[in-house]
């Protein structure tokens, strides 16, 4: 057969449109569609050797193994009840702040964030605790919701993270370091939101009313209670920063130390222990048959020339490298609000990250500010997994509310992208000191 | 028939589960040998590979048990449930016809590892085929599933045809 590649490339996107909306899972729409575009430019006895070759071939990499890892090690953080000592640590320093416990949850998300790979993990402890304490405290529950839903993401950035390790698989960056330039990133969002609470809460003091102050006695005697989890996330991600584990080994000890320590304090059962091993299995195999789809999908894709040509065509342009980069950036939100969080980022990167390289940009960096898009993705309808988990926990409150309450957290995420170009260095300090 | 059919995806499920939870425990023991006792585990990075890969395979026919392959439902949830039904049968259709192929290409490639004895070289050699078995394995389990499903569905939109008339 002979199909123009670019005619065919469009043509298929425009099949998998059609088959994502007709409600075919993801992964196996993009592999249909894929394959069926390779059969187009190879033929068809090339595409059928690249199937049952590819899918193996995507697979055994080592450096995607370091995924379960994170997902056990949030796993069982969740399951050791340890979001409840977070933030009653997080309380007890923040409650005398105008809007206290809310910045007492955007700093136990953070905190959260390092011992789980997941934002969604992290919806759904912190919402479980913080928002009936915001209530019971006589909280606007849009101020209330919207913060779980909002800082959430903070996960994201914050190491352990699922998704900057399907970029680093997508783009072929380290994920050493990628996991490292999120955390000076991850703190300045806890640092904006936390701002942002405060300046809100001081022109509107009835969103809320409480605020308490605790001795230092207390304060400091909470801290005990955050240590297990500081000590973790220090050998964990210490060992990556200093070189002496791959990602994997550090994960797999981390998911190891979580499960000792979800162990000892009991506050789970075996049984829900080995649930929750069972949901990481879904999880992973969900993750990577749509790995596997992209793989499939970004052959045909490269194959027929379409990064390369988006790539020329936009470094021909008589505009500054800033500004089409400013121009790539908002296309992550119509995405974010149609897609899930990990096609986005697998659909994206072969198309998008050749371009940021060929425009002179770092990597690692511009990773770093997908994963702050993907934070506005997980909460812009219709599709906002963040919103829903909030819901899931909070059911009472009206979704308008949980909407409008998470909101101007895109805004404030977007304020984080802007210092990022800025500052780059704020993302690129810390992995280059990395040995 | 598809009660023992689902034990079985059941099973393959929890086998996932354990090759997630060995390839946990394998790398802690290796960094604990390597760095307290100074001898690493010898293979454990072509073993991790190989489990991991495996628990991904061996997962997909179950995780499919869940419903929990992500899929878009902004347009389908808005349509009847009866119209929803059958746009979900149909559209198992593609999905068993490229499963089938990955399959029936998995198989090609398994018995091509298996008869040339392919290997992984590392610090001791392991071969390949166990892990290339896993693809077809987890793709026929997976087409299964959608036949099973299809099978229900059909029986469901047949009752409710029934009952109108």
């Amino acid at each position: 057969m002979n199909i123009d590649p670019t005619t065919a490339a469009i043509a298929m996107m425009i099949v998998l449109l059609i088959l994502l909306f007709l409600g075919m899972p993801i992964a196996f729409s993009m592999m249909l569609v894929g394959f069926m575009g390779l059969v187009m430019i190879l033929g068809i006895k090339g595409s059928m050797r690249s199937l049952g070759i590819m899918p193996f071939n995507a697979l055994l990499n080592y450096l995607l193994s370091v995924v379960p890892m994170f997902i056990l090690m949030g796993q069982f953080a969740f399951h050791s009840g340890i979001s409840t000592d977070l933030f009653v640590v997080c309380q007890k320093w923040l409650s005398w702040l105008p809007g206290g416990l809310a910045c007492a949850t955007v700093a136990g998300c953070a905190m959260f964030g390092a011992c789980s790979g997941s934002s969604l993990a992290c919806c759904a402890t912190m919402g479980k605790i913080a928002i009936p304490e915001m209530e019971k405290a006589g909280y606007h529950p849009r101020l209330a919701a919207g913060t779980v839903a909002g800082a959430g993401g903070i996960d994201i950035l914050i190491p352990p993270s699922i998704p900057m390790v399907i970029y680093a698989a997508a783009s072929q960056e380290s994920v050493g370091k990628l996991l490292i330039a999120g955390i000076l990133p991850g703190i300045l969002s806890a640092i904006i939101f936390i701002g942002f609470i405060i300046f809100n809460v001081m022109r509107h003091p009835k969103m809320a009313p409480i605020r308490i102050n605790y001795s230092w006695k207390e304060k400091l005697i909470s801290l005990k209670k955050a240590g297990g989890i500081l000590l973790i996330f220090t050998i964990v991600m210490g060992s990556i920063y200093m070189g002496w584990a791959t990602p994997t080994e550090a994960g797999a000890v981390g998911a190891f130390s979580t499960l000792v320590f979800a162990l000892i304090r009991r506050k789970s059962s075996l049984r829900d222990i080995w649930g929750a091993c069972l949901d990481t299995t879904r999880q992973l195999s969900m993750i990577f048959t749509i790995y596997i789809g992209t793989t499939i999908f970004g052959l045909f894709i490269a194959r027929a020339g379409v990064p390369m040509k988006i790539a020329e065509f936009l470094s021909s342009l008589p505009i500054p490298a800033t500004g089409i980069l400013i121009a790539i950036i908002p296309f992550y939100i119509p995405l974010g609000m149609f897609l899930d969080t990990l096609t986005i980022i697998l659909l994206t990167t072969p198309i998008i990250y050749p371009v940021i390289i060929a425009l002179g940009y770092n990597g690692i960096w511009f990773g770093i500010i997908l994963m702050v898009m993907i934070e506005v993705a997980l909460i812009t309808p219709p599709v906002a997994m963040n919103l829903y988990v909030v819901k899931g926990v909070a059911p009472h409150i009206p979704m308008e509310d949980i909407i409008k309450g998470a909101l101007p957290y895109v805004t404030r995420d977007l304020l984080v992208v802007t210092i990022l170009i800025i500052f780059p260095q704020i993302a690129l300090w810390l992995p280059s000191k990395m040995l | 028939m598809w009660r023992g059919f689902e034990k079985v995806v059941r099973v393959m499920g929890n086998l996932a589960t354990a090759c997630i939870l060995v390839l946990m425990v394998l790398t802690t023991i290796d960094v604990v040998l390597r760095y307290i006792l100074g001898m690493p585990l010898k293979g454990a990075y072509e073993i991790s590979e190989i489990l991991f890969l495996s628990a991904v395979f061996l997962g997909m026919a179950y995780t499919q048990l869940f419903r929990e392959h992500v899929n878009v439902d902004l347009f389908i949830t808005r349509l009847s449930k009866h119209t929803n039904l059958v746009l979900e049968t149909l559209m198992l259709l593609p999905a068993l016809l490229i499963f089938g192929l990955l399959t029936w290409q998995g198989i090609i490639a398994f018995w091509d590892a298996l008869i040339s004895g392919e290997y992984r070289w590392g610090l001791i050699r392991i071969p390949l085929w166990p892990a290339r078995l896993m693809v077809p394995l987890g793709a026929s389990f997976l087409c299964l599933r959608f036949i099973g499903e299809m099978i229900i569905n059909i029986q469901k939109i047949l009752n409710w045809k029934k009952g109108t008339s």
